[in-house]
């Protein structure tokens, strides 16, 4: 009888080990085989052009993001390249909005489905990019319906696979932002990957 | 009946065994990517060289004295943890030789950016302490040991650790620590090239 419940016992270890090895054994594999854990919890896409309603805004993106080394003359500092983001703002409550606060705009960077870094909002890059699409500068009021094209930058790592925008748009006065939205963004168009070399102008 | 019993017992425990070594070791192909744990992501680009004398940016880096060699091993790797490493321990590239029972444990005596010999503006790294490493970065960084040449299978065991303890903020980036399971591999090298004559030498277990 005693041995009997010893051969079950290692029956189960037997198996339990089979299934968890693979797992935990997993110590190095090729990266083609490398399933990354489920990590869940990304937002959804908000492609080009969808509107997405936050309180009395209305935000859409205006094409796919750029990553790049320059933003309208200014070359980012050591291995940062710009993500030049182009948005849409429209106005739909029944008064004038009031300029947005930087910290309205986050974006984080996702790699085989995790978030990795946040990076906060860079206005004088965001208001260079805007002036060199011939656009209005994120500091303006929005009137009734209008909607106000801007572009918004942010000075990040360009490693990540995917990147995640939360606009809380907060005015001077607020302590807290009224709402919050948070969605990928769509794939961003690659530029001038190679870094610079030594001597070139840096922001 | 007892003893098919048994039989049948020692059998799985037999596979087991199997199973457990089977996993833990690579052989390594130069030019292919590995996931180590899910915190690194690691390429051998060339093959494992042998050298009596390392010349690095015009200077001589290292010689090998009588009965030696210099071991240079070129890893590239990239960080996929959240955390920021502020250089790496001794222990994190440990390589390993072996002559019947017998196993040596090397520590690099160079630790520098590939590129380093061509005055690159990224190659800053000269120590394996001075590597700051943030999130989703890769380095290409040469290896170098000073090594007993009679030794065989050489293995490079890789467990990347901090020297001192990881930060969460880089630049204007900002990390959330995350449990990941850590990068503890061995890689197994089964050729090995003479960069002074070209020889490669094949190693069979």
């Amino acid at each position: 009888m005693k041995i009997r419940h010893c051969i079950l016992f290692l029956t189960v270890l037997f198996c339990f080990l089979q299934i968890s090895l693979p797992v935990r054994a997993s110590d190095v594999v090729l990266t083609r085989d490398y399933r990354p854990p489920e990590a869940g919890g990304l937002p959804d896409v908000l492609y080009a052009g969808m509107p997405m309603d936050c309180g009395p805004y209305q935000i859409r993106v205006m094409g796919q993001p750029v990553l790049t080394k320059s933003n309208n003359g200014m070359i980012a500092s050591k291995d940062m390249n710009f993500l030049i983001i182009r948005i849409g703002l429209t106005n739909i409550d029944d008064k004038t909005l009031g300029w947005l606060l930087p910290d309205s705009f986050l974006v984080e960077e996702v790699f085989n489905g995790r978030v990795y870094g946040t990076y906060t909002f860079n206005t004088i890059m965001s208001a260079k990019a805007a002036s060199g699409f011939n656009l209005p500068a994120f500091f303006k009021p929005i009137k009734p319906g209008e909607t106000m094209q801007t572009a918004i930058v942010f000075k990040a790592y360009p490693g990540a696979q995917e990147w995640i925008l939360t606009f809380s748009p907060k005015h001077f006065g607020d302590e807290e932002a009224e709402c919050s939205v948070r969605f990928r963004l769509p794939p961003a168009v690659i530029q001038n990957w190679y870094a610079m070399s030594e001597g070139e102008a840096e922001e | 009946m007892k003893k098919q019993l048994i039989a049948a017992a020692l059998f799985l425990l037999f596979l087991t065994a199997v199973s457990v070594s089977a996993d833990s070791v690579v052989q390594v192909t130069h030019g292919v990517s590995y996931m180590c744990g899910d915190s690194f992501e690691i390429i051998f680009p060339d093959q494992l060289a042998t050298a009596s004398q390392v010349t690095r940016a015009s200077s001589v880096q290292a010689e090998a004295g009588v009965d030696e060699r210099l071991m240079m091993v070129r890893i590239s790797f990239r960080n996929l943890t959240s955390s920021v490493f502020n250089g790496f321990t001794s222990d994190s590239f440990l390589l390993t030789g072996h002559v019947r029972d017998r196993s040596m444990s090397y520590q690099p005596i160079i630790f520098q950016s590939y590129d380093y010999a061509y005055g690159s503006s990224g190659s800053t790294v000269t120590s394996a302490g001075s590597l700051i490493m943030p999130p989703l970065r890769q380095e290409d960084i040469l290896l170098v040991y000073r090594v007993n040449p009679v030794l065989i299978n050489w293995e490079l065991h890789v467990a990347p650790r901090s020297a001192s303890e990881p930060s969460y903020e880089f630049e204007n980036a900002r990390y959330e620590p995350a449990e990941i399971q850590p990068c503890d591999g061995i890689f197994r090298f089964t050729t090995i090239r003479n960069a002074e004559t070209g020889e490669i030498i094949y190693y069979d277990r």
